[in-house]
């Protein structure tokens, strides 16, 4: 009953804002909806497990399996005696587009390095699954065989590597018109970059795009993308966001990292973590207004008024 | 074997399969002059000796030759000295680039020592790529040194690379004087690997006002290679400028120590130094295994870009 319990009062003692929106994939708990109930809503939206299972497991028929689910379950991990992040439940759903927003240091960025498993972020309580098996185990190319991957806050160079070299590494088809193909998905003209290096003679925008491409060519189930759109100008970010279309168009899961409400519009669902806790889920214009409303005026102290659910401090 | 199957043997190893047919050449193996082919304004004067040859490369002054002059130095036997004397003279206002392939690749215990004197005239422009093919057992001790005068308004590049084998024992050994407004740039790419043992002493003394110098190491060593770098850039001229850059992956039981001197002799110039010694880069190994490949891969895709 805890979750329940920090659930109402995370919502003011009301219920209606999950119970209004339901379930966005599949319509239930949707008002009017003859399967609606708070118990289904709160396990898909809320990650409440409550006392409807037979609706519960309807739902998860319908939105929570497919090629790419991928679930945190009771995720918590410590970096140096610090708590980073505090028993993060969440579903990525098969082929869908999420923004995982929150201000700096709430934790997003560790979030994805546990889910992809970084060197030093691979020692976390709970479990990460994929389509309902667990990967904890495995290693970060292991996980990337396995269709997952991330594209970087800060892209590294490489001296001396060139730019065909780098988008064709992971490439599942290592034809040149692959590298040329997803050069012009982002927006580069082939003839100018297939000759370059990815070094420091290009821009960070330009290995923004570039590891983009990379991406593109190697054909993911699951990508994670960190601040999309640092460093990037207005006309290149919406290379980028063409880029995370044609990602979804293709049947990937995109989970789009950031604390831009820019870069959140282009998401269909949202979740928000502030100091290693989630505490808010559901559509971009909810997540997007508590964020604006409470987050960003509070400068990161919100979460001390707000207990965020499943926290124990 | 006849010479032109010693020719055709050689040009193989380097992966040309044949001798490219309009480009000016020359093809040494051990102490024979096999094949040359000379353009307008371009002077080879060979004399063979005992261990090798002496050679005299001229080009003539205003000559620009467009093409790269292709030189190869072989031996095909497992065993024995090759020892080259060379002169090159780049005659003011001139330009050539030479392309030198250096291939032993059947041995088992070769010498190849070089011992060149270089002369970049006044206004000319010199480019001198040496790549290396070596045997799978690295039976090889390259010794390769070089005296270089760059006059004023001219530049010399010279290129070091092992494309191919292992290293076996190299010590380079070059030094050059740079003179007003010239640009000197030194580049060695090196790739160790067993008991391979790698000495690179490069130095340059910018002595004309506003010379230019970069001297640049990439070297990755594995198993039980050894590599020492010193690099060596003086400048005693004003608004003379130099950079010396040293790479170094290391990997297994491998070690690696660089040593740049800067040494600036003139108020009014300055250089500066940059040396990364260690293994390969985390967030570069991570970045390229999250896109499926092994770290093993992963490692070998980053060295392949640092030595290219």
């Amino acid at each position: 009953m805890l979750r329940r319990s920090a659930l109402l009062w995370k919502s003011g003692g009301k219920t209606d804002g999950y119970q209004e929106e339901g379930c966005v994939r599949c319509g239930l708990g949707e008002e009017g909806n003859a399967r609606s109930g708070h118990d289904h809503v709160a396990e898909v939206v809320c990650g409440y497990n409550g006392p409807a299972a037979g609706v519960v497991e309807a739902c998860k028929e319908v939105c929570v399996s497919g090629n790419g689910h991928l679930e945190i379950r009771n995720l918590s991990l410590c970096l140096d005696g610090r708590k980073i992040l505090r028993d993060v439940s969440i579903d990525f759903w098969a082929g869908r587009v999420h923004a995982l927003i929150g201000p700096n240091g709430a934790g997003k960025s560790t979030l994805a390095s546990a889910i992809m498993g970084l060197a030093g972020y691979r020692d976390f309580e709970g479990d990460i699954l994929l389509d309902g098996q667990s990967f904890k185990s495995e290693s970060l190319d292991e996980r990337a065989r396995r269709g997952m991957t991330l594209g970087w806050q800060e892209p590294a160079r490489y001296e001396g590597l060139t730019v065909p070299a780098f988008v064709l590494a992971g490439a599942a088809d290592k034809s040149q018109e692959t590298v040329e193909r997803v050069l012009r998905e982002v927006g580069l003209d082939p003839e100018r970059y297939l000759t370059r290096k990815v070094d420091k003679t290009l821009s960070g925008g330009e290995r923004k795009r570039i590891e983009l491409a990379a991406i593109l060519a190697m054909e993911p189930r699951i990508v994670l993308m960190d601040e999309p759109d640092s460093g990037i100008d207005v006309e290149a970010l919406e290379k980028i966001f063409d880029a995370v279309k044609a990602l979804k168009q293709r049947g990937a899961t995109v989970i789009l990292i950031t604390h831009s409400l820019t870069v959140l519009r282009q998401a269909e669902h949202a979740f928000l973590l502030c100091c290693g806790s989630l505490v808010d889920k559901g559509s971009i214009d909810r997540v997007a207004g508590y964020f604006e409303n409470k987050c960003i005026p509070c400068d990161h102290h919100n979460a001390r008024e707000v207990a965020p659910a499943g926290r124990s401090e | 074997m006849t010479d032109q199957a010693t020719v055709k043997t050689l040009y193989e190893s380097i992966g040309m399969g044949d001798a490219p047919p309009e480009a000016a050449r020359v093809v040494i193996h051990h102490n024979r002059v096999l094949a040359t082919k000379l353009v307008e304004g371009l002077g080879v004067d060979a004399a063979e000796k005992s261990d090798g040859i002496s050679a005299t490369i001229t080009v003539r002054e205003g000559v620009r030759i467009e093409q790269p002059v292709h030189m190869c130095f072989g031996m095909l036997p497992e065993k024995g000295l090759q020892r080259i004397e060379l002169k090159i003279r780049l005659e003011p206002g001139s330009a050539a680039t030479l392309l030198a392939h250096c291939t032993f690749p059947n041995a088992v215990d070769v010498t190849h020592a070089m011992d060149a004197e270089i002369v970049v005239g006044d206004g000319a422009e010199y480019s001198y790529l040496e790549r290396h093919v070596h045997g799978l057992d690295g039976g090889v001790l390259v010794l390769p040194k070089a005296r270089v005068w760059v006059g004023d308004d001219a530049r010399f590049k010279t290129e070091f690379q092992l494309v191919q084998g292992r290293v076996g024992k190299i010590e380079v050994d070059y030094e050059a004087t740079v003179g007003q407004r010239s640009v000197l740039e030194m580049v060695a790419r090196i790739s160790g690997r067993g008991t391979d043992q790698i000495k690179i002493s490069e130095a340059a003394h910018l002595c004309g006002e506003h010379a230019r110098g970069v001297l640049t190491s990439y070297i990755a060593v594995r198993d039980e290679a050894r590599c020492e770098v010193r690099n060596t850039l003086v400048a005693c001229a004003p608004y003379a400028r130099g950079h010396v850059d040293c790479k170094e992956i290391v990997q297994g039981n491998a070690s690696a120590k660089a040593v740049p001197v800067v040494d600036v002799q003139h108020p009014k110039a300055h250089v500066t130094h940059e040396a990364a010694i260690g293994s390969v880069d985390t967030k570069q190994l991570e970045t390229l295994m999250s896109r499926g490949l092994t770290e093993e891969e992963a490692v070998e895709l980053i060295i392949q870009g640092l030595l290219t």
